[in-house]
């Protein structure tokens, strides 16, 4: 699995979970929440994502991380 | 399962099993892992006598019941045993025996909930008052019966899952500010100045035993004509306030809030919620929180108790000025420990560890080997980073009970930080 492959599924959740967005508009360099995500959509987001890409990372262990492409590299740690 | 402390109930939402009525397969792998075991062994202990300052618990760390000092219980003004209470709630039981049986719209509206009702009504200084069956279901009504699909409810991050659950079920879209941050909850108003908007916050933070910046967030809604305050003072009600009313009595903003809820499980010492507000929007309320329409009026004898609970909680300070005592003498010796209480300024009194979740429970196990009722709090209900051991200060505790409790404290918590 590549980053890009990940984060293209992020995306999709992304934009399945948020209103009033578009693909292009989102840098992988912000935060869910600068795109208006509450703390109950990010964990839609994040499991969603999760489930997708078959891999299961604690919650606790995503705590530090803040922009989009940060959540694609963890996801790609634990990817195989 | 190799890693097994690092997964926590925040982990097994999504459930992939073909049958709904199994867990996800890795959760009991999981919950079934030695170390997990452990954690959870400090859930659901039984206790086997009232939730008095000292009681007995059947201790799962033992295998058998254990005397132990009880920081644990939100009985804070110790009003479930008060034999007054006990009395009156006998009494009646007596009359109108255990159940309502009926929904409180239709049969299950007794004399003893509309008098409550009125009682807590005037002692809160609003015009009306509806009464739930919990305060969960308190919550959840408030919500889902004034906010609807397009309304905005702006919470601080750090209110209580039942107003979010409410939040949910009601439809409307949700948007939390960071904790007490009345910058972020400008910026938030400032951009939906189109929608309906009702501000929430908590009258004391459950988990951190702190409180709202209230002047400041009334001043920043009052920019906005529309936009109304709503308080959960759970854990304030009978304890702040020169009158106990709570904590927007305490600020002198009692005027600014539009809608106050408040439980009957915690000073009350019953089970129960009651929402004080406009009479037109309590009336309105009536028709369309479900779990106050479509669920049975609460029990008669709780009832009669709580009545008389309110009576003695407000025909004098006694319990209140006892409970600041003990709250005042509990957080000075804490501090003396050097220990990381957060922000508290309330009963309700965080010990925070940090991010261990070994060294909590390694902590945990020895608090209560040593006598002391005091559990800990993990993530996924405060931060991974925060875990917590967190006390419920009560009037009923003797000055004995708080040295008693500090020394196990000292011994099994301060010193082990120390060593860190
Ligand atoms: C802040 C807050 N609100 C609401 C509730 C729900 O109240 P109850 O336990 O009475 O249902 C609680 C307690 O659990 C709470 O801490």
């Amino acid at each position: 699995m590549t980053k890009e492959e990940i984060i293209k599924v992020i995306k999709k959740n992304i934009l399945e979970n948020l209103e009033e967005i578009d693909e292009n508009e989102i840098d992988i360099n912000k935060s869910m929440k600068d795109y208006g995500a509450n703390s109950l959509d990010i964990i839609e987001v994040v499991s969603c994502s999760m489930r997708e890409l078959k891999i299961k990372i604690p919650r606790t262990e995503l705590a530090e991380i803040n922009t989009i492409g940060q959540l694609a590299d963890k996801f790609l740690e634990h990817a195989e | 399962m190799k890693n097994a402390l690092s997964f926590s109930l925040a982990d097994f939402f999504f459930n992939d099993s073909p049958d709904v009525l199994s867990p996800p397969s890795d959760f009991e792998e999981w919950m079934n892992d030695p170390r997990t075991q452990e954690c959870f062994g400090f859930f659901e202990q039984q206790l086997l006598s009232a939730p008095k300052s000292s009681t007995e618990i059947l201790s799962n760390l033992e295998g058998k019941p254990k005397k132990v000092i009880n920081l644990t219980s939100y009985n804070y003004l110790g009003l479930s045993f008060h034999p007054e209470v006990i009395q009156a709630a006998i009494e009646g039981l007596q009359k109108y025996g255990l159940g309502a049986s009926g929904a409180p719209l239709l049969s299950g509206t007794l004399d003893l909930h509309a008098k409550f009702a009125r009682m807590l009504a005037d002692f809160k200084q609003k015009e009306d008052c509806i009464l739930f069956s919990s305060g969960l279901a308190g919550n959840l009504g408030i919500m889902q019966g004034i906010l609807r699909k397009g309304d905005l409810l702006v919470l601080d991050e750090k209110c209580h899952k039942s107003v979010i659950d409410g939040g949910t079920l009601s439809g409307a879209r949700m948007q939390f500010f960071d904790h007490n941050d009345t910058e972020h909850l400008a910026q938030i108003l400032d951009k939906n100045k189109d929608k309906r908007i009702l501000v929430a916050v908590d009258g004391v933070y459950s988990m951190d035993g702190d409180l709202p910046n209230l002047p400041e967030i009334v001043k920043i809604c009052d920019l906005f004509p529309d936009v109304r305050i709503y308080i959960d003072e759970a854990h304030s009600t009978l304890i702040f306030g020169a009158n106990g009313r709570g904590v927007a009595e305490y600020f002198g903003l009692e005027d600014k809030i539009g809608i106050s809820f408040g439980t009957l499980s915690k000073s009350f010492g019953g089970v129960g919620g009651f929402v004080c507000s406009n009479a037109k929007i309590i009336r309105y309320l009536k028709g369309y929180a479900s779990s106050y329409s479509f669920s049975c009026a609460s029990s008669p004898p709780v009832v009669a108790g709580l009545i008389k609970a309110l009576e003695i909680a407000t025909r004098d300070s006694t319990l209140r000025d006892k409970l600041w005592e003990n709250t005042h003498y509990f957080k000075k010796n804490l501090q003396d420990l050097k220990l990381d209480l957060g922000n508290t300024e309330s009963q309700v009194i965080p010990i925070i560890i940090g991010s261990s979740g070994e060294l909590l429970f390694e902590m945990a196990r020895d608090v209560q080997k040593k006598g002391l009722f005091l559990l800990p709090i993990d993530f996924p209900a405060v931060p991974a980073t925060s875990r917590r051991f967190r006390i419920s200060v009560s009037s009923q505790l003797t000055k004995d009970e708080i040295d008693k409790a500090c020394n196990i404290i000292e011994d099994s918590i301060a010193k082990r930080l120390k060593k860190k």
